[in-house]
């Protein structure tokens, strides 16, 4: 089974490659629909998460694990649906979640500034220079938002297997060349590689079940084994490690849950 | 008929993946050799101008624009060359040299830190930190000098056309992804591209010999 995500300016016409591209391999295409998955497997209404995935990070939120735990529902929502499979994937930063799998054809759909304002005043029917200037915001935002969450410039090109620039190509030029590449061994999954978006997908239902009574909770899986670092109060070691181990017991797949409880420091 | 660059990162396969399309398609495989065509052409010592568009531009250079002259020479060579079209070229800034001409498939090779450390050693025989210092010296230098020639960082990645990662991928599937790009109608030296060619080409001669 392969796995294709498709990393997208807005107004660049990656969703028009990542749709003709699912429907001529008959795949599955997702984007927004994994925040409505996230939304009803966490019960948090969709605009949070929503937000959280696409706009920067306030000041305040800088401060505060807000975005974080809802980024973690959307992550383990995604990881979850793309556990079956031969899909596409294209929008806001899940690539990010997917990089993680070893066999995922990573790739990055390029535009002209200029024509990505040409078809944001086609499409919302505003002047060119307002389309730029929105068109820069919104880059902006992207890019502090990555790298707040991740470390990482969505610019970078190491972070994709291919870039594909519609300055030269077509959109069905983009398609045949992602179409042809996903064939290749290195993007087809292993028992093992498939082992380990098992294991990520896992780490990530746990995370999610963790996150809001334990925000800096870390989370590996291996083959149903889970290994959940949390932090706390010396002195509430034996609770919180029961009710960490609860939580994450009542994730399916978790077969056995390891806590390993880090003590805070506090001043007295 | 298509005209292929190749631009590559040191030590990151991009040479393998030029040769190995070059022989595949019957192409010739032009790389340093423009230079000597240069040196011939307008009577250059090579060794000057291997310099000028090898090296990081000195302190010297950047005030006299020194350097300008000897890269009108290589592309007013380049430019001659490519016009017999079928051709890949992964020597310099390819990219940049080439680049008012519309139809040239301009494609960079890029390999994860990593990996390349691993081929450095591998190669060279040196220790990964010796390795990871020699790749930051050269992409320095080549970033350098691609600015001071082009304001463009070859980093960049809109100045290409495709961008492909070795890693998974191999050096053979990243051939292959091109060699089926080149059929696409966008690449295809067209008789109006042949003209602007021989313009360009002309004026670049111009400007070289004067």
């Amino acid at each position: 089974m392969s796995i294709i995500t498709i990393s997208r300016g807005s107004y660049s016409h990656g969703r028009e490659v990542a749709e003709k591209l699912a429907q001529q391999l008959g795949y599955e295409c997702i984007s927004r629909e994994v925040i409505l998955e996230a939304s009803e497997q966490f019960n948090i209404p969709q605009l949070q998460l929503l937000k959280a995935v696409r706009d920067a990070p306030s000041i305040l939120d800088r401060y505060r694990f807000g975005k974080e735990r809802y980024v973690a529902y959307v992550r383990a929502a995604l990881l979850r649906h793309v556990q079956r499979g031969n899909l596409v994937y294209h929008g806001f930063a899940g690539h990010f979640f997917l990089q993680q799998i070893p066999f995922a054809l990573n790739v990055r759909i390029l535009a002209g500034m200029e024509d990505r304002i040409e078809e944001m005043t086609r499409r919302d029917g505003i002047s060119a220079d307002e389309a730029r200037r929105i068109l820069e915001r919104i880059d902006e935002e992207r890019s502090r938002w990555s790298q707040h969450l991740y470390g990482i410039d969505t610019w970078d090109p190491g972070l994709y297997d291919m870039v594909l620039n519609l300055r030269s190509l077509s959109i069905d030029d983009a398609v045949k060349l992602i179409a042809r590449n996903v064939e290749l061994p290195a993007f087809q999954s292993t028992p093992e590689t498939r082992r380990i978006l098992d294991n990520h997908a896992l780490a990530a239902q746990v995370e999610a079940a963790l996150i809001a009574e334990f925000p800096q909770a870390k989370v590996s899986a291996k083959d149903g084994k889970v290994f959940a670092a949390i932090h706390g109060p010396l002195s509430q070691q034996q609770a919180l490690t029961a009710k960490a181990r609860d939580l994450a017991s009542f994730v399916e797949g978790a077969e056995q849950v390891d806590v390993h409880f880090v003590p805070l420091m506090t001043a007295d | 008929m298509p005209i292929i660059t190749i631009s590559r990162g040191s030590y990151s396969r991009g040479r393998d993946v030029a040769e190995k399309l070059a022989q595949q398609l019957g192409y010739e495989c032009i790389s340093r050799e423009i230079i000597l065509e240069a040196s011939e052409q307008f009577n250059i010592p090579e060794i000057r101008l291997s310099h000028a568009i090898e090296d990081a531009p000195s302190i010297l250079s950047r005030l006299t624009r020194g350097n300008e002259r000897y890269v009108a020479y290589v592309r007013a060579a380049l430019l001659r060359r490519v016009q017999k079209d079928d051709v890949v070229y992964h020597g310099f800034a390819g990219h940049l040299l080439l680049r008012e001409v519309p139809s040239v498939l301009k494609v960079r090779i890029i390999a994860s830190i990593e990996d390349r450390i691993q081929e450095v050693v591998k190669r060279d025989g040196v220790s990964e930190d010796e390795a990871r210092e020699r790749i930051a010296r050269a992409d320095d230098e080549r970033r350098k000098w691609s600015h001071h020639l082009y304001q463009a960082d070859p980093r960049d990645v809109s100045l290409y056309d495709i961008v492909l990662r070795i890693r998974p991928m191999t050096v053979d599937d990243a051939v292959g992804t091109i060699k089926l790009a080149v059929q696409l109608p966008a690449f295809q030296t067209t008789p109006e591209v042949k003209k602007t060619l021989e313009k360009l080409a002309a004026r670049a001669e111009a400007d070289a010999k004067a």
